[in-house]
């Protein structure tokens, strides 16, 4: 079994956008995206179950390979960073089209697994674009693997319940918190990964090499505000009689039904 | 600025975190420094006890009332800006606060007693300490000055160096003097002393660069003797400056980790996975350095495996976030037993002759009450708490508990530990010295 983890570097505080709506990573220092973690930890029980190797890939700077020693310490095989000037930039989509580009330029995998969204762009759509750009199954919002006779089995937190599916492969899996808390690396694990070779691909290591396919430029979409949404909630404390009380929660349940 | 009625609207500021209840007549909250002297003046011109109170997580009591009238400094909660590693705190500023700014620089403050939303007014008058005082010492050691208020409500300005013992006698600056061994700092004398030489108003604060490489590894082991042999190898290296990176070094007890176990849903827990199974005993330590800390790391690595720790029985975070993961667990410790509301806690200094074995010595004084012992292995600053499972055990653990500080004190130990003295230890003061 061959898996691959699509990991991120996400900034370890707030940090400030630049006049492009781009994040200005510089000013704070990076970790691994939480919602990785939890990739990680099943791609680690599956690799425990079924055997073959585990391959934690992910697209940045030089300094992204912090997150590639975290993945090494936590179980994975090899360490792949997808770095080049050329894809400075990306947005969701065309991170998708990189990452892509970097699992065939491996040779694709059987199961690619990644976190459900990161805690900087938190769209939760690199998974879903990734199976696309890869025309295989996507199956997000994973909260439990179950392996029985051979087959590979999901349940989904879907918005309308929960879905129960059997995983083909290759396949996409997003995976949320629900699969148990990731580990903590042993003292042992964290040096070793110390010492292990980070595997480096630039634009001229994948299929496309066309560098107009690739970064800010090819991205069609921009990030032109953001802003923060709140959802006031109005608290009243009423003194009521118990007669008065039942008639006015008769009324707000009226109320919501005539509304929804 | 006057007293206000305790009830109905301030009740809850009878009680602390220790879980005791007190009593009191009035409150106030001045919320400027020049307000206390005369509030001072007013409750000694009534007649009336005065208790001082921060933020109220003391663990010992300090801010429970006895009666009379408290003053609450909570709102004296300004921060100048910091100015060259250097910043002047009003005693109500919180842990949190001071680190959030402090952050801001690349700077902290180095003592880090667990609990962040103490007051700096507070942690200076118990002198409080974290895990790091091994290597960073107490708050005392941070104050670069101090605004102090007197019992008669004298308003005093101090700087650390201005007054200094000299051949055994201590100038104040009203001009009293008083005995205090040679050397001694005015600042040292009033840092620790709970209130009953006066309160801080505002303190000047020294602040040291976050280090760039920081490491905390929890060693589990599946025997008690190898993670005391593994805290004595320690305590020797360090003595010969083999380990200079060593900022903590904490020991949890099998009950402590079953304790860790039992509440893993508890939030403070939630990003830890499950202990490992069959773990008899932990020492978690700290690394921290300018540069790489791969020598220490290695040094702690190989005194694991002589001391019979299990190849991959360790947890190991780097980077802030990854430490701070990792102090969840001490910090829940005494929350969880908080929670249980168990009153046989023992906070002391463990006598520093006996070395770790100080901690064998604590379960064996628990005789058959089950007893979560962990702190400082290091520095014997180890807690115990009883942990009596009916009522003859319940029965047995105030004897217990005397006969534990009493050992303490025989051996060359004192009552007074990292939460101060307060209204808790008050029963075991009297009865085991």
């Amino acid at each position: 079994m061959k898996i691959m983890v699509c990991i991120k570097q996400v900034p370890s505080a707030s940090i400030p956008m630049d006049g492009s709506g781009i994040l200005d990573r510089s000013q704070a220092g990076g970790q691994l995206n939480p919602g990785d973690a939890y990739a990680l930890e099943a791609a680690r029980k599956l690799k425990s179950a079924l055997g073959g190797e585990i391959i934690a890939l992910t697209m940045g700077p030089e300094s992204a390979e912090q997150v590639l020693r975290r993945a090494l310490s936590l179980g994975a095989d090899r360490g792949v960073l997808l770095s080049d000037r050329a894809f400075a930039g990306a947005d969701v989509y065309v991170t998708a089209y990189t990452l892509a580009q970097g699992i065939r330029a491996l040779g694709g995998g059987d199961l690619i697994l990644c976190g459900q969204q990161t805690t900087d762009g938190d769209t939760a759509q690199v998974p879903g674009s990734l199976g696309v750009q890869l025309g295989i199954p996507v199956f997000g919002w994973v909260k439990d693997i179950i392996l029985t006779d051979g087959r590979l089995l999901v349940r989904q937190e879907l918005s309308r319940g929960t879905q129960r599916a059997e995983v083909p492969f290759p396949s996409v899996l997003a995976v949320g918190e629900g699969l148990g808390r990731p580990g903590i690396p042993s003292l042992r694990d964290q040096l070793r990964a110390k010492k292990k070779d980070i595997e480096v691909l630039g634009l001229s290591d994948l299929p496309d090499r066309d560098r107009k396919h690739y970064g800010l430029g090819a991205s069609p979409t921009q990030v032109l505000q953001v802003t923060r949404v709140t959802h006031e909630r109005k608290q009243e404390v009423l003194r009521l009689s118990p007669e008065e009380s039942a008639a006015r929660i008769l009324r707000a349940i009226r109320e919501g039904e005539s509304h929804g | 600025m006057d007293y206000m009625d305790i009830f109905p609207a301030y009740e809850s500021y009878l009680r602390d975190e220790s879980g005791l209840a007190g009593q009191a007549e009035k409150i106030c909250f001045p919320d400027a420094p020049e307000q206390v002297p005369e509030l001072i003046r007013l409750a000694r011109q009534a007649g009336k006890q005065l208790t001082i109170q921060g933020a109220r997580t003391g663990l010992a009591g300090g801010a429970v009332p006895d009666g009379d009238w408290v003053l609450n400094l909570s709102h004296l909660d300004h921060m100048e800006k910091i100015r060259e590693s250097r910043v002047r705190v009003q005693a109500g500023v919180t842990l949190e606060a001071l680190q959030k700014a402090a952050g801001k620089q690349n700077l902290r403050f180095a003592p880090n007693p667990t609990e962040e939303s103490a007051s700096l007014g507070g942690l200076f008058a118990v002198n409080g300490a974290g895990p790091n005082a091994l290597r960073y010492g107490r708050t005392g050691d941070q104050v670069l000055g101090l605004q102090w208020v007197t019992p008669e409500g004298e308003l005093w300005e101090i700087q650390r160096g201005q007054y200094v013992s000299q051949n055994g006698k201590l100038s104040l600056p009203d001009g009293k003097t008083v005995d205090a061994e040679s050397g001694r700092d005015l600042l040292d004398l009033l840092s620790g002393s709970e209130g009953k030489l006066g309160c801080a108003l505002s303190l000047e604060l020294k602040l040291q660069p976050i280090p760039k490489e920081q490491w905390g590894i929890l060693f589990f082991f599946p025997k008690r003797e190898s993670a005391l042999q593994f805290a004595e190898a320690l305590r020797e290296k360090r003595k010969a400056g083999a380990l200079p990176a060593l900022s903590a070094g904490e020991y949890y007890n099998q009950r402590t980790l079953a304790l860790l176990k039992e509440n893993n849903s508890h939030p403070l827990l939630k990003a830890i996975p499950a202990l490992p199974e069959g773990a008899e005993a932990a020492v978690y330590c700290e690394l921290e350095a300018e540069e790489d800390c791969e020598e220490g790391l290695m040094v702690l690595l190989d005194l694991f495996d002589s001391c019979g720790g299990r190849g991959e029985d360790s947890w190991a975070e780097n980077g802030p976030a990854g430490v701070r993961k990792l102090r969840c667990l001490r910090h829940a410790i005494p929350t969880l037993l908080s929670e249980r509301n168990e009153k046989w806690e023992g906070d002391f200094s463990g006598p520093q002759a006996l070395g770790c074995s100080w901690a064998e010595n604590l379960e064996a004084l628990a005789g058959s009450i089950s007893a979560a012992v962990y702190g400082h292995i290091l520095e014997n600053g180890l807690r115990i708490a009883l942990l009596p499972e009916n009522g003859e055990e319940k029965g047995h653990a105030d004897e217990a508990l005397k006969e534990i500080y009493s050992f303490a004190v025989r051996n060359g130990g004192s009552i007074r530990g990292e939460y101060g003295m307060g209204r808790v230890k008050a029963k075991w003061c009297r009865e085991s010295l």
